[in-house]
């Protein structure tokens, strides 16, 4: 499976004018046209995989940093005022939500 | 307890559960990644056929003022600087935010100000929403941001205004960050790919 993979890749890399895959990568790549469009290929193909990567990655933070002070705190006290404390301020601190 | 820390009466009744962020802030972020794809499309476009043109800029058009502008995106910058500094010091201690959120707001207005007189300028100079494709694309992308900017402020001046009342929920001023940077962030990207 990543043999064929690797495979495909490779030939799309060495040969994409004759696989002629697209008018981005294939012919003309000296034309600025084509540059005009690769940037703007890269730019929309790589802003959502980066902004829904870093909020990802900042929702998982935050739920870890949770876990960890929920677990220091204990749950016999109020979770909310608890984590307030700790986090520094009760602006962005966890709050309790509806169900 | 201090006055940002206040339940709101909309939370109604409480479970054990835990938020990762205000609902306010979380959706703010759904809302800037949309915005941000808009104007990644804008700026994709303008590319292309920037790059397609024969002559650029167009001929018998106005330059567009490179220098006035880079001071101009300094001042957002600095507003930028501000608003985080706002949000730090709501965080510590809510009505310590309210000079640096003024200084945000300030410089914000200002930068619309000499957005406003730089137009001014560019349509008596000629270039205008019909006279080129860069005219064209210059007014929807700027105008764009002109009114993202605006729309901003009209936040930021709210949130202050919640901020001097004494009850500013930490969902809304996270919002407002949020906002705030995001026209301040998508501003250099813009004047780059525009400008220079």
């Amino acid at each position: 499976m990543i043999g064929r993979a690797l495979g495909a890749a490779v030939s799309i890399w060495v040969a994409p004018g004759a696989a002629a895959a697209c008018v981005v990568c294939s012919p003309g790549q000296s034309d600025p046209a084509q540059s005009g469009l690769l940037f703007g290929t890269l730019l929309l193909s790589a802003l959502p995989i980066v902004m829904i990567g870093g909020i990802g990655w900042f929702v998982v933070r935050r739920i870890r940093r949770i876990d960890r002070e929920s677990a220091a705190i204990g749950t016999s006290e109020d979770p909310e005022d608890s984590l307030a404390g700790a986090s520094g301020g009760a602006a962005l601190a966890p709050q309790r939500i509806e169900p | 307890m201090s006055v940002h820390t206040l339940p709101h009466p909309r939370h109604g009744v409480r479970t054990g559960r835990s938020a990762v962020m205000p609902n306010g802030v979380f959706g703010m972020l759904i809302f800037v990644v949309a915005e941000v794809m808009l104007f990644a499309g804008f700026v994709s476009a303008f590319t292309i056929m920037r790059r397609s043109a024969l002559v650029w800029p167009p001929p018998g058009q106005p330059r567009l003022p490179v220098e006035e502008t880079a001071f101009n995106t300094a001042i957002l910058v600095a507003s930028g600087v501000a608003m985080l500094l706002a949000g730090r010091a709501f965080r510590r201690h809510a009505p310590s935010a309210s000079r640096p959120l003024v200084a945000a707001i300030g410089l914000g207005a200002t930068f619309v100000v000499l957005q406003g007189r730089e137009w001014w300028m560019l349509i008596g100079g000629g270039l205008t929403l019909t006279s080129s494709a860069l005219g064209a694309f210059f007014y929807l992308i700027v105008g764009l941001h002109g009114l993202h900017v605006i729309a901003a402020l009209g936040f930021l001046v709210y949130a202050w205004r919640r901020l001097a009342r004494g009850f500013l929920p930490p969902g809304v001023m996270g919002a407002a960050e949020v906002l705030w940077l995001f026209v301040v962030a998508v501003w250099p990207f813009l004047y780059w790919r525009i400008y220079l």
